[in-house]
């Protein structure tokens, strides 16, 4: 319950903060930009805009939302409340999930591009989990905007365009060892989907232990319990 | 002056320590070097290969243009993010009642380093242009990618409250620069839906060389900068 209010609570505030506003722009900008192209061209191009942007939004942003806290004290309050480290992070990364997903699938269905919904559901929602503990570990080891933008540079490199060039180009199941590409997998619904969510789930255990580790110090540093 | 100078050496030592600087260096002349070299050779591959005498030559001005852009465009970047930092913090409220002011401000995090960027620029045009541009040309057109880097600074700034807003509207700014593109890829009567864009002006002046349209974005690049310094300093009374 408390989670589930935690929740409610970060989408309240990325609500507040002009995230919906800001995705549905670029939802409508994208739609217009795929459905202009020629047939041939919209499902490549559909796949890599729902990656690169909606699914990867919580790579830059988290940096934000993590420093605005930092800078505010909020997450001082945070840390001597009722609320666990594990809790917190679910709720940051969970609710951006949501997010994503609800942007991916308003490009996909006003462009239909969606070949199979669970699996285009599943690989937005899960990538972004992803994307987004990734940035949040990137957030807490930065202390400057300037410093975690440039952070997240090899991520781009190393995660997100792999993943492209799959779309485009490439066709492996060897390559779905890759979280990016075995995101675009299941965007693009491949032959391999099971294969993909297996790959998505050990990187998500990682991605999140990771993250939970990072937190968990975090919230003993700034609580003061050691 | 000399406030000016101390802010702005803090904040070079601020994107040299965050390792910024060494990125808005290096980036440029690795962009550079790919337009300069890699584009020619794609377009000789994609001539051969589809047997065509043109494909990609049309839009070298436009790799130009984008050349012209990218220095101004990371400088503006660093200095919004770090303005947004010095916002959150309240580091602004206090350098402004220091002799530095709101303007001084304005000028050491912006206004020098774009200058700086603007002469940057002009190197990097110089030395990996892939068309003819006379000297004249490219300080126009580096003086107008400069300008607009600027206004882009103050939008995501000026109308943020914090640095999550900043980052929504650093995205969304992105839009303001869409509009170098318009003329080169839109029909003659869809264009023109852009024209409120000082980008759109810079496009159509980089594409006609006409000078009627340098002044057309000149002068909606000062209006622009005008309307948004007023709700900058509205920004810093509050």
């Amino acid at each position: 319950m408390r989670l589930l209010n935690l929740i409610k609570g970060d989408i309240r505030f990325q609500f507040k903060y002009g995230f919906y506003l800001l995705f549905l722009i670029f939802s409508f900008i994208y739609i217009v930009t795929i459905k202009v192209l020629p047939i041939s061209f919209q499902n490549t191009v559909g796949a890599i805009l729902i990656f690169t942007d909606p699914t990867a939004l919580g790579l830059i942003f988290m940096g934000a939302v993590i420093h605005f806290e930092i800078s505010e004290r909020t997450l001082n309050s945070i840390c001597i409340s009722p609320i666990s480290p594990i809790e917190y992070l679910l709720s940051k990364v969970v609710s951006i999930a949501l997010l994503s997903t609800f942007a991916g699938l308003l490009i996909g269905i006003f462009t239909q591009t969606i070949n199979n919904y669970i699996s285009f559901i599943i690989g937005i929602f899960i990538g972004s989990i992803i994307f987004s503990a990734i940035g949040l570990i990137l957030a807490f080891k930065t202390s400057s905007m300037n410093q975690f933008i440039l952070s997240v540079v090899p991520t781009m490199i190393f995660v997100i365009l792999p993943g492209v060039a799959y779309i485009v180009a490439l066709e492996s199941v060897w390559y779905l060892f890759h979280p990016g590409i075995a995101v675009s997998e299941l965007i693009i619904n491949g032959n391999n989907a099971i294969f993909a969510v297996i790959s998505l789930l050990l990187w998500l255990c990682i991605f999140v232990l990771l993250a939970l580790r990072i937190v968990n110090r975090r919230f003993k540093n700034e609580s003061g319990v050691f | 002056m000399n406030a000016i100078i101390k802010s702005f050496r803090v904040f070079i030592l601020q994107l040299t320590k965050d390792g910024m600087l060494i990125m808005i260096l290096i980036a440029p002349l690795l962009i550079g070097t790919i337009f300069k070299f890699g584009i020619p050779f794609l377009e000789l591959q994609l001539t051969s290969y589809f047997d065509k005498e043109v494909i990609l030559k049309d839009y070298f001005i436009l790799f130009d243009l984008l050349l012209a852009t990218l220095t101004p465009y990371l400088v503006s970047f660093a200095a919004s993010m770090t303005m947004l930092d010095e916002f959150d913090s309240n580091l602004i409220n206090h350098l402004c009642i220091t002799p530095l002011g709101k303007k001084g401000y304005l000028i050491s995090r912006v206004v020098l380093p774009i200058l700086i960027a603007y002469i940057i620029s002009i190197i990097i045009v110089s030395v990996f242009s892939i068309t003819s541009w006379s000297f004249i040309m490219i300080i126009s057109i580096c003086l107008l990618t400069s300008l607009l880097s600027f206004t882009s600074t103050l939008i995501v700034f000026s109308f943020s409250k914090n640095k999550i807003e900043g980052l929504a509207l650093a995205k969304l700014s992105g839009i303001v620069m869409i509009g170098i593109v318009v003329p080169f890829t839109l029909s003659s009567e869809v264009e023109y839906y852009f024209s409120l864009l000082p980008s759109f002006w810079i496009g159509k002046f980089t594409l006609e060389l006409s000078f009627s349209y340098f002044l057309i974005s000149f002068i909606s690049i000062l209006i622009w900068i005008y309307v948004l310094y007023r709700k900058f300093l509205l920004k810093l009374s509050k």
